[in-house]
């Protein structure tokens, strides 16, 4: 998957409140009005790992690290994932 | 004991017994057949006890079919849903009433789940609940109307609020509700309470989001839990006595601020929901806090005022009148009684003048 300047971003978890239920966190943003979302259990894992900024690539190298899979698949759907918390609110650049 | 327990409610009460403290957990050694496993959820949903229940299943220790497992995953999430969003509405009255200089101390459920339960998931919340000192109660009624909030129940005489209501309830446009308390119970008791000494405790502050909020310290949370226990309605509310038990004294020091909190009369309700959360949940109180119970006779006017929250004939109306009694001074007393008796008529709409003249009537009739 090809590089952008935005994967040099470091991304911060955003003020949350969080619960755990079964399947993985539930989350929603301090600010603003969103909902509630749920992050399955794997996504909870990058979730915890953004409690330090980290860029995408860091994310990725340490997801890779704890899980099997071809890294291709896990990338994307690492980034899919950011991009939903981003749009929650639940990350944002450091 | 048994009369008190609603149907399906012995279940019930083992499943609050997951990771409680003092209490032998007992689940069932198999899934429950589909006619106990409704009856349960129907209760579980009515009490929002979904937390232990959900946790117990989660470690695998109350064994549940497929079916079972979906159903409670999914009323969980939903009664956790909520608390996130009545947490988020928590911070954004800390916000507001630390900007208009209006001490609170968070009550009841966001409290226990965050300083009392090993994970705030196991403790389910459906509104807020704020204690405020007497004499900030109308800026914070102000204060919340001002948000939006609209009143379920008008003040029935001006200055009622602040000098006898145990408080009043506020529903939002989002369907979240905030009940804000004066004191911390309905009737005579809560008249009674020596609200001065709660104050006089520091706050227990816990992190949320980005901010602190304030609780009473655990002696309070454990009076409280009591008071809603055994007071609150006519029989002991299940998920209250879980928080009684979470709470209790844990020394001599604790109970001793315990009792102070309760003032003469208010024993006797403590010691009735130490023994009910012994008698339901099973629970093994601590020992200081075993033998204070057993000691508690209870004076002669809080046998009579503990007669009244229980039974058939409790109603709202007749806690009023009995609250009588509870405040001191005879001027108070009058104010008081003209207040419950001949509200404002702008402060009664016409249903509710008529449902609070027919809760009276019912101990009249018989």
């Amino acid at each position: 998957m090809a590089a952008s300047s935005a994967d040099a971003v470091r991304l911060i978890r955003q003020p949350t409140l969080a619960r755990s239920v079964d399947g993985g966190l539930l989350l929603v943003a301090v600010h603003g009005r969103a909902e509630p979302v749920l992050v399955a259990d794997p996504g909870a894992q990058v979730w915890g790992l953004l409690d330090t900024p980290r860029t995408i690539a860091d994310v990725v190298d340490a997801v890779v690290a704890r899980f099997d899979g071809d890294p291709d698949v896990i990338e994307h759907d690492v980034r899919n994932l950011l991009d939903a918390l981003r749009a929650e609110g639940l990350v944002a650049p450091a | 004991m048994s009369s008190t327990v609603p149907r399906g409610g012995r279940l019930l009460h083992r499943t609050l017994t997951f990771d409680l403290p003092g209490a032998a957990f007992d689940p069932p050694g198999a899934p429950l057949d589909p006619r106990r496993w409704t009856e349960l959820m129907a209760q579980v949903r009515a009490v929002r006890a979904e937390g232990p229940l959900s946790a117990a299943v989660r470690a695998g220790a109350w064994p549940v079919t497929g079916r079972q497992h979906d159903e409670l995953a999914h009323q969980h999430r939903a009664t956790m849903a909520l608390a996130l969003l009545l947490e988020r509405e928590l911070l954004e009255l800390d916000r507001a009433l630390t900007t208009a200089g209006i001490e609170y101390r968070v009550l009841k459920g966001p409290a226990i789940a965050h300083l009392d339960e090993r994970d705030p998931s196991l403790r389910a919340f459906g509104d807020l609940d704020l204690l405020v000192p007497s004499a900030q109660v109308p800026d914070t009624v102000r204060l919340l109307e001002g948000r939006g909030g609209h009143r379920r129940f008008p003040e029935p005489r001006p200055g009622f609020d602040r000098r006898f209501s145990k408080g009043a309830s506020f529903w939002f446009h989002d369907q979240l509700e905030v009940d804000l308390h004066r004191t911390l119970c309905p009737g005579p008791f809560g008249l009674a309470l020596p609200l001065d000494r709660w104050w006089s405790l520091p706050a227990v502050r816990y992190e949320l989001g980005d901010r602190e909020v304030a609780a009473l310290p655990r002696p309070a949370r454990f009076v409280h839990a009591c008071l809603h226990a055994i007071l609150g309605q006519a029989r002991p509310r299940p998920t209250a006595l879980r928080d009684l038990a979470l709470t209790a004294p844990r020394d001599a020091t604790e109970l001793a601020t315990a009792v102070a909190l309760v003032g003469p009369e208010g024993a006797l309700p403590v010691r009735d929901a130490v023994e009910a959360a012994a008698s339901l949940l099973g629970w093994s109180p601590p020992v200081e806090l075993a033998r204070w119970s057993r000691e508690v006779r209870g004076t002669s006017r809080a046998v009579r005022w503990r007669a009244t929250y229980s039974g058939a004939h409790r109603s709202s109306a007749r806690l009023a009148l009995v609250g009588i009694e509870a405040v001191p001074g005879v001027r108070d007393k009058l104010a008081y009684a003209g207040a419950i008796t001949l509200p404002r008529r702008s402060a009664t709409r016409p249903l509710d003048r008529w449902r609070r003249g027919a809760a009276g009537l019912v101990p009249i009739r018989r």
